[in-house]
């Protein structure tokens, strides 16, 4: 391949550096732990520093590209442009195919290198080795891709003097959010290889106790609050971005990322029943394998071209690469598991459904039948078109419907699982533990039928979110007490913090998505339209021309007070329009404003037709997701913690369960 | 036993085995004496089978594998395969046509718009009236005041009124009429409808002098090329009828 210039050279260089290094790096790691070379296996960190450097310097490279507008790159040519703010411009990197990819190497290269300096120390414990040896295998993969069929560094075809090109997508140069979602959402995928290295290094080596599950266990909840804020900041750009004033509209590329979500979500539950009792140890170790098996899945269905999103990319040549690795590592993976199946077996059974072990149980059977719905309804499309080659679509109707009383079902455990204790749960305990949870929950019911709620669905939600919001208070409550502000950290007590974060959030969605209300609405200068509550004046079209766009705004006076200005943005070097809303936010209620683009208002104007969408208690969603974030540090700090190989599955002496 | 304790067991074991292995060539090749080789050989035979003992029980001490209740297994596998079965049938039920443009999962209210817009221009280019309208009508579920779609559904039932039988004509031509008012009270400045409006008033009733007014009208809010110059035509044709 030839360099075109000095950013593909070095470019180019930094990848062939990250596929040496990876590829020598899990073959060299590999041998030394089979000839037990002690010396040599100190050696392995140098091959994962190695590999960062090498997507450092392409990424560097990338970013120069961008910024000098480097157009002998196929890539630049595709998403650079001379008009594109500093600020896109950086984050057009990650706007198409071949860019996306880099970053994902450079995630996965920072966290290979983090694992290696976190256990640097224990090179020679092969239990580390052979995790290393996995995350260089995975890395080798996507260097590969990178550095070969999807480069970034691809000579493009010669281009006139003065050629400028396009930029990128529109919907990603117009809201800050892109420049945080995508890398976000990355650190959560690709954060979770490393617990899916460290479980197949356990099965290689047969440690499939709960040490590795220690090791792990914030690799995993941080990648697991990755993964969900970085989903959670895509459902609020497309909010403030796309003008339909939803969140979520089970395009494949939002289920793509939900799949490893619910797994994860799943696992960082089920992982407590083995650190407690040893149980569920096939379970767990299937779990990370599923969540990591998703995200390349996902990697599939958003970069192989065969779907049509907001935010998939165009067709690359890539998609056999992708279901061939998935394909190894699923069935990788279930030779392992067949291959240690003896030392998986649990060391005993659950006693009674109703305990702590139990629910975790039937958490995790709601968890998985809610991936098989979004996973089901995701590829059924795709199958139908490969078997019968006829076009169809599954509608968010049929998502809705699955996952309404999936999510009722898992409010339910959330609030009944925190106060169950581990083995069995007397009538009289339940009775005295769920006293205040249930007044909660009817305090919560009574509350909503007062403000007007109405509904089985959204009456038995809020009811149940009262029910599990009183089951975490309760919990954190009695924390503090016993221990003050420690109270609020551990796992334990950070997860409650989780819970109700998620209970926030589930209030949310049950109110925008029961509630909202919407319409046309013409506004004329002069003339102040009411409808739902409030009053609509349109004070002056505008419009802002620059080199890149041309912005007609309408300033609307919303409710005689503050002035809003959606907008109707139209790029000029790639011809697209698109509209900008603008959102008056409160605790009860957002009133979203667009403006109607079927005629796009001319400048100085006196008339526009608004579109506006009344949606309750939205903000609660982000307040929600802030709070999950809180939770999920709180839950990292290591609070009052017993030794988790304690024989806690030891039979429990008569009377000991009452005295608890 | 712990499984990350037997195997750390079976770790040493093949440590020793291979040192034992190695201690055996180092001997044949001269590299340790009869004596070193004696001492050596009889510490790591003794720990081998230390070793080897202590795996032995940790091995018995792992978790049998319980008796399998058959019935139960069948009665899971049946509930798991019949509530796959029915969110089969669910998604199948859930499905539909996907048009260009449309992504395969779920889609924004109104996101299917686009694609359903290039499709109904494309059959209404083609000839095909029916099909287009069908479209349109898609286009006014999600989005009940779009207004090209209530123009262009309110033309094409104005058209399809015409093969419509004596009865069912003037409430088709009515519906259209409609559907363009509709269009216009959405979107003023919209000039389509007005053109719509013109040419059924004279085609289709006869009514010159609302044809008159609306082909002003459409004239006014600049409509696309192709139609001006059709309009401006059909004006001239007006204008040679009247008196």
């Amino acid at each position: 391949m030839l360099a075109a210039s000095l950013n593909s050279a070095l470019g180019n260089a930094g990848l062939l550096l990250m596929l040496s290094a990876t590829t020598f790096g899990a073959f060299a790691t590999a041998f030394s732990i089979r000839a037990r070379a002690t010396r040599t296996l100190q050696h392995a960190p140098r091959y994962a520093w190695l590999a960062l450097a090498g997507a450092v310097l392409s990424v560097i490279m990338m970013q120069r590209a961008l910024i000098t507008r480097d157009y002998s790159l196929a890539y630049v040519q595709q998403v650079g442009s001379s008009a594109t703010p500093a600020l896109y411009n950086v984050a057009a990197m990650w706007s198409a195919l071949e860019g996306s990819l880099l970053l994902w190497v450079l995630v996965l290269a920072g966290f290979t290198a983090a694992v290696a300096w976190r256990f640097r120390a224990r090179t020679d414990d092969p239990l580390v080795g052979w995790a290393l040896v996995i995350m260089f295998v995975v890395s080798a993969f996507f260097a590969f891709v990178s550095f070969g069929p999807a480069s970034p560094f691809a000579a493009g075809p010669p281009v006139g003097l003065g050629f400028d090109g396009p930029g990128p997508n529109p919907l990603l140069q117009n809201h800050i959010l892109v420049i945080f979602h995508p890398p976000l959402l990355y650190l959560g995928y690709i954060g979770f290889t490393v617990p899916f290295a460290f479980a197949i290094a356990a099965l290689i080596t047969g440690r499939v106790g709960e040490g590795w599950l220690m090791e792990t266990r914030r690799w995993a909840l941080f990648s697991w609050a990755f993964l969900t804020i970085g989903i959670i900041l895509g459902g609020w750009w497309a909010y403030e971005v796309l003008g339909w004033g939803g969140v979520w509209g089970w395009d494949p590329v939002e289920n793509a990322s939900l799949l490893p979500w619910l797994t994860g979500t799943a696992y960082i539950h089920s992982v407590l029943v083995q650190e407690r009792r040893g149980m569920l140890r096939v379970w767990n170790i299937s779990l990370l394998i599923a969540t990591f098996a998703l995200t390349i899945l996902g990697t599939f269905i958003t970069r192989s071209g065969i779907i049509n999103s907001v935010h998939a990319f165009s067709a690359g040549d890539i998609e056999g690469y992708l279901l061939g690795f998935f394909a190894v590592v699923v069935i990788g993976s279930l030779i392992l598991i067949g291959w240690r199946g003896d030392r998986l077996r649990s060391p005993g059974a659950i006693d009674s459904p109703v305990s702590r072990e139990g629910a975790f149980l039937a958490n995790n059977v709601l968890f998985t039948a809610f991936a098989f719905v979004v996973l089901l309804g995701t590829l059924f499309p795709l199958l139908i078109e490969a078997l019968e080659d006829r076009r169809t679509v599954v509608g968010a109707p049929y998502f809705d419907r699955m996952s309404t009383p999936l999510g009722l079902m898992l409010l339910f455990l959330m609030g009944i699982a925190p106060v169950l204790p581990w083995r069995k749960a007397s009538t009289e305990l339940l009775r005295d533990r769920l006293f205040w949870p249930a007044w909660a929950g009817v305090g919560a019911l009574a509350f909503a039928v007062l403000v007007g709620a109405t509904g089985w669905a959204p009456l038995l939600a809020f009811g149940l979110a009262g029910f599990a919001g009183g089951a975490a208070i309760r919990q954190l409550v009695l924390a503090t007490r016993r221990q003050g502000w420690r109270g609020l950290v551990g796992r334990a007590n950070g997860g409650m913090v989780v819970h109700l974060g998620v209970i926030l959030i589930a209030v949310g969605l049950a109110s925008s998505n029961s509630f909202t209300h919407s319409a046309n609405i013409p506004v004329t200068v002069g003339t102040v339209q009411s409808w739902g509550g409030h009053t609509f004046e349109l004070i002056e079209i505008t419009e802002t021309l620059d080199d890149r766009a041309s912005v007609v705004s309408a300033q609307i006076r919303l409710d005689g007070g503050r002035t809003f200005a959606p907008a109707i943005t139209t790029y000029l070097q790639r011809g697209e329009t698109i509209g900008t809303p603008s959102v008056s936010t409160s605790l009860t209620k957002d009133v979203y404003l667009t403006l109607d683009g079927t005629v796009r208002p001319l400048p100085g104007s006196t008339d526009a037709t608004l579109r506006v969408f009344v949606k309750p208690m939205i903000v609660w969603l982000w307040i929600g997701s802030g709070l999950m974030m809180l939770g999920t540090l709180l839950a990292a700090f290591p609070g009052r913690r017993r030794r988790p190989t304690d024989p806690v599955s030891a039979p429990v002496p008569v009377g000991a369960e009452q005295q608890r | 036993m712990d499984p990350d304790r037997l195997a750390e067991l079976e770790e040493e074991r093949s440590f020793l085995l291979d040192s034992l292995r190695d201690l055996e060539r180092e001997h044949r090749y001269g590299d340790v004496d009869d004596h070193d080789y004696q001492v050596l050989r009889d510490g790591y035979t003794v720990r081998a089978a230390e070793v080897l003992r202590a795996i032995e029980a940790g091995r018995a001490a792992l978790p049998q594998k319980r008796p399998r209740n058959w019935w139960r297994l069948l009665g899971w596998t049946s509930v798991v395969i019949a509530l796959a079965a029915a969110t089969g049938l669910l998604v199948a039920q859930s499905s539909g046509q996907r048009f260009p443009g449309q992504e395969i999962t779920g889609g924004i209210p109104g996101g299917d718009v686009p694609g359903l817009l290039v499709q109904a221009r494309s059959q209404m280019f083609a000839g095909d009236v029916v099909g287009a309208q069908g479209l349109y009508g898609a286009v006014l579920e999600q989005r009940p005041d779009h207004a090209e779609a209530l123009a262009y559904n309110g033309w094409l039932l104005a058209i399809m009124a015409q093969g419509a039988g004596e009865e069912l004509s003037p409430v088709a031509l009515e519906t259209a009429r409609a559907s363009l008012r509709r269009s216009i009270e959405v979107a003023p400045g919209y000039a389509d409808p007005h053109c719509f409006l013109a040419i059924i008033a004279a085609n289709f009733e006869g009514d010159t002098e609302t044809a008159a007014v609306e082909a002003e009208a459409c004239l006014a809010n600049d409509p696309p090329a192709d139609m001006r110059g059709l309009i401006e035509e059909f004006v001239l044709g007006l204008e040679a009828i009247e008196p």
